[in-house]
């Protein structure tokens, strides 16, 4: 072994956290679970405290919240869904903050890790938004959601043969997962990135040969780590705006 | 050290799961979470924040109307005050018109006066050189007369009778004069 | 910070250890494979979707340079087509991960 070489840690060590309670049960609470809990709480408190404050110009906390609503309203319901999808706000908001304080702890220090770096927030979310827009195409249109998405109108018959498979692969099977893996990637990817540099800067640190690069090396780690906050948003976001964009294309086939 | 303890820590996480698969705390915890978030969300924490941007909306759009209205009030009445200053305009027209009416009137009035009298007194002044030509010529046939006859008493030897001889040209002058009409 | 905890945890136990060696030959081999085929499937992964999300946001920059006054929708429509884009770089990464790390 040669000291100061640089060895990345296993995958395990950097994803998988040890349960603070509740060892080997269904239960058990470990920093993932820590971390979504708190999102949740975050956000209730947040919405809150704006709800018990009435000014006319929202300050502070208030703002917050209220910008948020805007925010959801014209950049993900407007465009995504449409006319009627004012009714989905409480679920498109609580999915875009609880995704959103669950990225961001991947670099606020103490916890350095997103929850959604692990597949279990992002299968969670990504199912419910599945069954969410099936539920939403079946309970508008009925049966003929199901018969308008799997045989595609204006379509010549013999066609049907190729189309309908990949109608019912791409729109019933591939949705949810691509979703979940996007947001679950791209947080696991930017959270690699991070310990990568960080395990840069801690072998550069104790390897004195090369010690003069380790202000290259930090100020990746610091570049990254502002990059790693407008994926944050970003992923929040488009994660959202994907619910909507399934569930208004459950509303309006015919878009 | 530290490389050797991460090979360690390697080989044992060989028994641990796939780093992609869900686990199945982590599934029931990220679930249990978001739901009571959506559910707060839904039916208790959302709707204050609601009802006050809409509050805040209807107020601004009351507000708007208003200053619509307002604005609308101020429009007529730059009509109206348009509508007066159109009719002050209208009479100070018809007033300036008069005037101008007036003035021309004057003017011709005027010129017709200077007009006439010019014309009078080119005749006056006429008259008097008709007269002043009439005198010379009368003068003028009185001496012509007393000429020829004083030249006639000289071809002649002896006095004539000037006012005979006068009587003579004059029926000469008469008779030649008709003669020469004709 | 965790990570380091761990680190030094196991290395009052990593001494033992550190002769067990050239055993698992098998295992090395495949890992090694492993690991150059996850640079290669990650590699070729990001190439389409690179020049996909290059083209994508050219052309979204084009739209909103000729047309400001729906910069809004088209941003919208350009962040949904990177999300559809990306997904194919991402899934390579996915691969990468269970190819190396599996």
């Amino acid at each position: 072994m040669i000291i100061g070489a640089l060895q990345f840690p296993p995958i395990e060590n950097v994803v998988e956290w040890p349960a603070w309670f509740g060892e080997g049960q269904a239960y058990a609470f470990n920093k993932i679970a820590f971390i979504n809990l708190l999102a949740s709480i975050i956000t209730i408190v947040i919405f809150a405290i704006a709800g018990s404050k009435k000014q006319l110009v929202p300050r502070g906390v208030q703002n917050i919240a209220e910008v948020s609503v805007q925010f959801v309203r014209n950049e993900v319901i407007a465009p995504g869904i449409g006319h009627g999808g004012e009714r989905y706000l409480p679920m498109l908001l609580s999915m875009f903050f609880f995704l959103f304080f669950s990225n961001i702890t991947g670099i606020i220090p103490l916890f350095n890790m997103p929850a959604t770096a692990r597949m279990a927030t992002p299968i969670v979310l990504a199912l419910l938004a599945w069954v969410w827009f099936i539920g939403v195409g079946l309970k508008h249109h009925g049966i003929h959601y199901i018969t308008g998405a799997l045989f595609p109108p204006g379509v010549p018959k013999p066609l049907y043969l190729l189309v309908t498979p990949i109608e019912f692969v791409s729109t019933f099977l591939v949705r949810p997962f691509s979703l979940a893996v996007r947001l679950f990637a791209n947080m696991l990817a930017g959270h690699i990135l991070l310990v990568t540099f960080s395990v840069l800067c801690i072998t550069l640190w104790g390897f004195k040969p090369l010690v003069a690069a380790l202000p290259l090396s930090l100020f990746m780690l610091i570049a990254l780590t502002g990059f790693e906050v407008l994926v944050a948003f970003l992923q929040a976001y488009i994660f959202t705006i994907l619910t909507a964009v399934y569930i208004g294309g459950a509303l309006h086939p015919e878009h | 050290m530290l490389a050797a303890a991460l090979l360690l820590a390697a080989e044992e996480a060989k028994k641990t799961v796939n780093p992609i698969l869900p686990v199945t705390e982590e599934i029931v915890w990220a679930a249990a979470s978001f739901f009571l978030l959506w559910m707060l969300m839904r039916y208790v924490f959302l709707a204050p924040v609601m009802r006050v941007m809409d509050d805040r909306e209807g107020r601004l759009r009351e507000a708007r109307a208003e200053a619509d209205s307002a604005s609308s009030g101020a429009d007529d009445a730059v009509a109206a005050y348009n509508a007066r200053v159109d009719v002050a305009r209208a009479e100070a027209n018809g007033i300036v018109a008069a005037a101008r009416d007036e003035a021309e009137r004057y003017r011709a009035r005027k010129l017709a006066e200077a007009n006439a009298e010019i014309q009078a007194q080119r005749e006056a002044a006429a008259a008097e050189v008709a007269a002043a030509k009439a005198t010379a010529l009368a003068q003028l046939r009185t001496q012509v007369a007393g000429v020829a006859v004083s030249a006639a008493s000289r071809v002649v030897q002896k006095d004539l009778a000037l006012e005979a001889q006068l009587q003579v040209i004059e029926d000469y002058v008469n008779g030649s004069n008709e003669g020469g009409t004709r | 910070m965790s990570l380091l905890h761990h680190a030094i945890e196991l290395a009052s136990e990593a001494t033992t250890t550190a002769a067990e060696g050239a055993a698992t030959t098998a295992a090395d081999a495949k890992a090694t494979a492993g690991a150059s085929s996850a640079g290669y499937a990650y590699g070729l992964a990001a190439i389409g979707p690179g020049i996909g999300i290059g083209y994508l946001v050219g052309q979204a920059v084009s739209a909103m340079a000729r047309q400001p006054e729906s910069a809004g929708m088209v941003r919208t429509t350009m962040f949904l087509g990177i999300a559809f884009t990306e997904a194919l770089a991402l899934i390579g990464f996915v691969v990468f991960i269970l190819l190396k790390f599996v």
